[in-house]
């Protein structure tokens, strides 16, 4: 269908400047516009009607007004030594502006440099009273009475800032094959991001001000047989900030009141790692792959600092943190018949924590310490083996088998049974076991698709028990036993060559183990995705294309009642239709025009049940987003387009997370100091744009 | 609010916009000026005469193109067969670079018509009934190594994807797969499932074309799960969301284990592309005692009570903020239950 689809545009593209060119074009002139690589800068103003919170998280407009729409793809190559020169740049006048350089000989050696901004705005307005947003000591401002809106409205966010560089370089000159490659980049995110006091509920923000560097340097061997890629990447987090003292404006930080938050470490990750393959005859690759992780925290441990805040004398004033990851995975890919194929993987991957276990709360000076460190590791082995048999008239059967055995820490606080630091029971063992059979048929130039299906069997071993018998009696989401049945049926139609169709089923059914025992838990999961999409090409000049998405997505658990009271049960279900519509042509040989339409609704509903009371149901959730693009570009001459685009987007949500029920605006409690967050549950907007484009060689 | 206000040049402060312009035009000045030892380079494929785009096209391109024939045309059929000139592919000058003939095969049956009147296939030609492996072998013999090394053993390769299933070799400079903004069009013409979840109000910034596919996942095969680019879910995850790396004083055990346990990447109706709404979330493992039996409550006005908060505002992480893991040494049980 995609074939279909590019030879549309192409066509349509290649008609068009044959139209308006060809009176004025030489055969050669033809061929410069077809295979000569060229380069565009397109200038312009765009504007929005109106904010755009839900819709303009990322993309750097999401308040109303004019932006400049800047962009330019500028790129050359020196024919005669293979020199590329690149300089691309998207949204430039945006705060999610990119900028890309590169610089290279090709085969021989490049470099490229790289800019990243992007913008993640919080999709709501606070109004607060807090004083120091974005530092570390943040007080609680006057508070506000209830739907006042006195304080100031704040809009919470993060941005990200990335520098890359990278470098190329073949070393034939030292070994024919031979390559080096490294990368670097450098990225800052700042920001603040909504967060609480942690005691009851209440308003703080997180500071963000991170910086992350990473940096890679790979060699490369390439020969016909053997392939090798071995090399370093380093990865370093900093945070320039590590504790937040919230408080009262009565309180002094560093004395008994406030709350003491903390924040991430700094921490650091070293791997050194080969990989290879080796094809020991036509039909048979081997590969492999081993690394070891050496992953670091040592860091001055702040709330150890601060005399008024309670430690136990032997919980640590330096966390010195380790974890070592190691990998080895073989592989073999072989074709031991003409029509067999078989691929066989083993893997052994180990995470280990070595991380000393601290003594962290407890009775000065002696104990008994009632609170560690949780240093947690994993040994994961896991197995594949598959095979494809081509049957007659291009059906073709896989069967493959997937095993994975994985041993995990089960921590243990103290010795007493039940031990009183568990708070879920934990596993030391856990075993899956996949099954997978599908039936394809290909080569075709109509029909083709597959019917696939997969079981899953995951257990274990026994549970360490929890801290009580209320805990104890919950088989936890991820390490429960659990039977997976999957089944996936797809088919790609075809039958000419304007006409594309795409059907796609998918079901997936998940049971959990429960018992007398352990009751309590995720019972059964369901997801099904259902959708079509169609291409059809009208005429040489116009094409549309159109899908439509069905998805469900429902989880039913139990759990014990409030106040340890009978059983309660809830379901969720989600419910996710989408539409999409795209028509796109030439309507002369100077005007292009196209349309674009989407639409999504999301609904939401949970179903609650207690066998010891009464249960006031939560109102269903119903979010649609609908986005109509249109765009018209008229050639201006050979080497100008002229482009307007006009956008129009509504949303409009239920969703009653920050809302009462009374429709009033969420508002923290009576005992707080009454920040509150404004959602804006209709949003249209409109936007309409304008670009020059110049186009050269 | 004032257009130069809200022009984003000006709005995030000139300097911002000038640094990384700035410091981009000078450092590639500076690398550009570097000498380049030209005899590192393989030896070029220059075009001999007759040919028109690469190497030894000639005996292919006196039929696929139409320069000197003004009626309908080869070329307007298949406009896209040189524009393989604008790409890496049609760097001669790089001695690597392919002929027709190196991926369709000398095809020497196709230069003449047959018996039948009708011309045969090249050797090699690229269409649905051909078996995906032997399309492959026209790029693997090149393509082969670093990104690619797990290609043989990866879920496409085995699934009869080819090469050209998602590349467009014959593009006009900009490859759908390889171009950040419209991979995803590639991606989705088969992975349905991700489209829909894409679509959910939360979702990674993949729609808004900030992030794309070959961010997390090497579709050419890894030694990850799921195909991505790294060993594991959480050192993916890790590659830009390095303050979850910890370890923390306080762990949170999935947290260690794997960030999908909790959070589906690709999108989600809750919000932080939670797999669920808070509490039922939480209450996959814990819901047996205190007040995490809470039941979800639309509350009618300002409160305070814990157990009535869990559904609204931030739900549990109202108060058990420090959910990824906490670094408090505080003495006081709260701290290791993500609260400081």
């Amino acid at each position: 269908m995609s074939c279909t689809k590019k030879r549309f545009e192409l066509t349509a593209l290649a008609t068009a400047l044959m139209v308006v060119y060809a009176p004025a074009m030489a055969a050669d002139k033809d061929l410069e516009l077809i295979s000569k690589i060229s380069s565009s800068v397109s200038v312009g103003v765009g504007y929005w009607n109106n904010d755009r919170p839900q819709m303009g998280i990322f993309d750097g407009m999401r308040d109303d007004g004019a932006y400049l729409l800047l962009d330019a793809d500028i790129i050359s190559r020196n024919d005669d030594t293979g020199t590329w020169t690149s300089l691309s740049t998207t949204n430039l006048g945006l705060d999610s502006r990119e900028i890309n350089a590169e610089y290279n000989v090709q085969g021989n050696w490049g470099v490229t440099l790289d800019y990243n901004q992007t913008p993640r705005e919080a999709p709501y307005t606070v109004n607060t009273s807090l004083i120091g947003l974005g530092t570390q000591e943040q007080v609680v401002g006057p508070a506000i009475a209830t739907g006042a809106l006195t304080g100031a409205n704040v809009q919470l966010g993060t941005e990200r800032q990335k520098y890359g560089l990278g470098f190329y370089k073949n070393l034939n000159f030292l070994m024919p094959g031979l390559a080096f490659k490294a990368n670097y980049s450098h990225e800052n995110k700042e920001g603040n991001r909504h967060w609480g006091r942690g005691g009851a509920a209440e308003f703080a923000v997180e500071p963000i001000d991170y910086t992350t560097r990473q940096f890679e340097a790979i060699f490369d061997y390439t020969s016909k047989l053997l392939q090798l890629s071995g090399g370093y990447i380093g990865s370093w987090f900093e945070n320039a900030n590590d504790l937040v003292c919230s408080r009262t404006a009565a309180q002094t930080c560093g004395a008994v009141g406030p709350f003491y938050l903390t924040l991430p470490f700094d921490n650091q990750a070293h791997q050194a790692y080969v990989s290879g393959a080796y094809h020991f005859t036509p039909t048979m690759t081997g590969t492999f792959k081993a690394s070891y992780t050496h992953a670091t925290v040592d860091e001055a441990v702040p709330t150890a600092g601060i005399a008024a805040i309670p430690r136990y004398v032997g919980a640590p004033t330096v966390f010195d943190a380790e974890v070592n990851t190691t990998l080895v995975q073989l592989g073999l890919t072989a074709h031991p018949m003409p029509k067999l194929n078989m691929v066989a993987n083993l893997r052994y991957h180990d995470v280990n924590d070595e991380t000393p276990r601290y003594d962290l709360i407890g009775t000065n000076p002696a104990g008994p310490v009632t609170g560690h460190g949780t240093p947690l590791s994993y040994t994961t082995k896991s197995g594949k083996l598959e095979g494809t048999y081509s049957l007659q008239q291009g059906y073709s059967l896989v069967a493959g088998i997937d095993y994975s055995d994985q041993e995990r820490t089960v921590p243990v606080g103290s010795t007493a049974i039940p031990d009183s630091e568990r708070y879920v029971p934990f596993r030391a063992d856990l075993d899956e076991i996949t099954y997978r059979l599908q039936l394809r048929k290909s080569l075709s130039e109509t029909l083709n698709g597959s019917l696939a299906y997969l079981y899953s069997d995951r257990d274990g071993s026994s549970f360490a028990a929890g801290r009580n018998a209320a805990v104890d009696q919950i088989a936890p989401l991820h390490i429960a036993d659990r039977e997976r049945n999957k089944i996936r049926l797809t088919a790609d139609w075809a039958p000419t060559e304007a006409l594309g169709v795409q059907l796609n089923l998918e079901t997936s059914r998940d049971e959990y183990g429960m018992s007398a025992a352990r009751p309590h838990g995720v019972h059964e999961g369901e997801a099904n995705v259902y959708s079509l999409d169609v291409s059809y090409r009208l005429n040489e000049a116009w094409q549309v294309s159109a899908w439509y998405s069905h998805d469900t997505n429902e989880i039913y658990q139990t759990g014990r009642g409030p106040g340890g009271a009978g059983i309660k049960d809830a379901s969720q279900d989600d419910t996710g239709n989408a539409v999409g519509l795209n028509l796109a042509g030439t309507i002369n040989s100077r005007l292009k025009v196209g349309a674009d339409v989407s639409w999504v609704k999301e609904e939401s509903s949970i179903i609650q049940t207690w066998t010891a009371g009464a249960v006031t149901q939560v109102p269903d959730i119903t979010s649609t987003a609908t986005r109509i693009k249109l765009f018209g570009e008229y050639a201006l001459n050979k080497n100008a387009d002229l482009r307007i685009d006009l956008i129009h987007e509504r949303w409009k949500s239920d969703d009653w997370t920050w809302f009462f029920s009374d429709g009033s605006n969420f508002q923290y409690g009576t005992a707080t100091d009454g920040t509150a967050v404004i959602v804006d549950p209709k949003q249209n907007t409109t936007f309409a744009g304008i670009r020059y484009i110049y186009k050269f060689r | 609010m004032g257009m130069r206000e809200r022009l984003g040049i000006f709005k995030g402060g000139l300097a911002r916009l000038l640094w990384p312009v700035s410091a981009t035009v000078l450092a590639f000045g500076l690398v550009s000026g570097l000498a380049v030892n030209a005899e590192d380079t393989p030896a070029s494929n220059k075009l001999g005469k007759g040919d028109t785009v690469l190497k030894g096209d000639g005996k292919c391109t006196g039929c696929h193109d139409d320069s000197d024939n003004p009626s309908p045309t080869m070329l307007e059929e298949r406009p896209w067969i040189l524009s393989i000139a604008k790409t890496k592919h049609g760097t001669v000058a790089d001695g690597r670079t392919p002929t027709c003939a190196n991926c369709h095969g000398e095809s020497t049956s196709h230069m003449k018509k047959g018996p039948d009147g009708k011309r045969p296939a090249p050797d090699r030609a690229f269409k649905k009934t051909t078996p995906a492996a032997i399309q492959d072998e026209a790029c693997t013999s090149c393509h082969k190594g670093g990104n690619h090394m797990f290609w043989s053993s990866s879920a496409h390769a085995n699934r009869g994807v080819a090469c050209v299933s998602c590349h467009d070799i014959h593009n006009s400079g900009h490859d759908k797969a390889r171009d950040r903004k419209t991979q995803t069009e590639v991606c989705f013409g088969c992975h349905k499932e991700q489209r829909a979840q894409m679509n959910r109000p939360s979702h990674h910034p993949v729609p808004e074309g900030k992030m794309a596919c070959s961010d997390c996942h090497n579709p050419h095969g890894s030694s990850g799960p799921k195909q991505l680019k790294k060993d594991s879910v959480n050192e993916t995850c890790y590659m830009c969301h390095t303050e979850k790396r910890g370890p923390f004083i306080h762990n949170h055990q999935p947290v260690t284990e794997d960030c999908s346990i909790c959070h589906n990447a690709h999108g989600t109706t809750a919000t932080n592309l939670l797999k669920q709404r808070q509490p039922l979330l939480c209450q996959n493992c814990h819901s047996s005692d205190s007040h995490r039996t809470q039941l979800m409550q639309q509350l009618p006005g300002r409160s305070t009570s814990t157990g009535a908060l869990g559904a609204m505002a931030r739900g549990c992480t109202n108060c058990h903020t420090n959910i990824h893991g906490g670094n408090s040494t505080e003495n006081n049980a709260t701290v290791g239950r993500f609260r400081r």
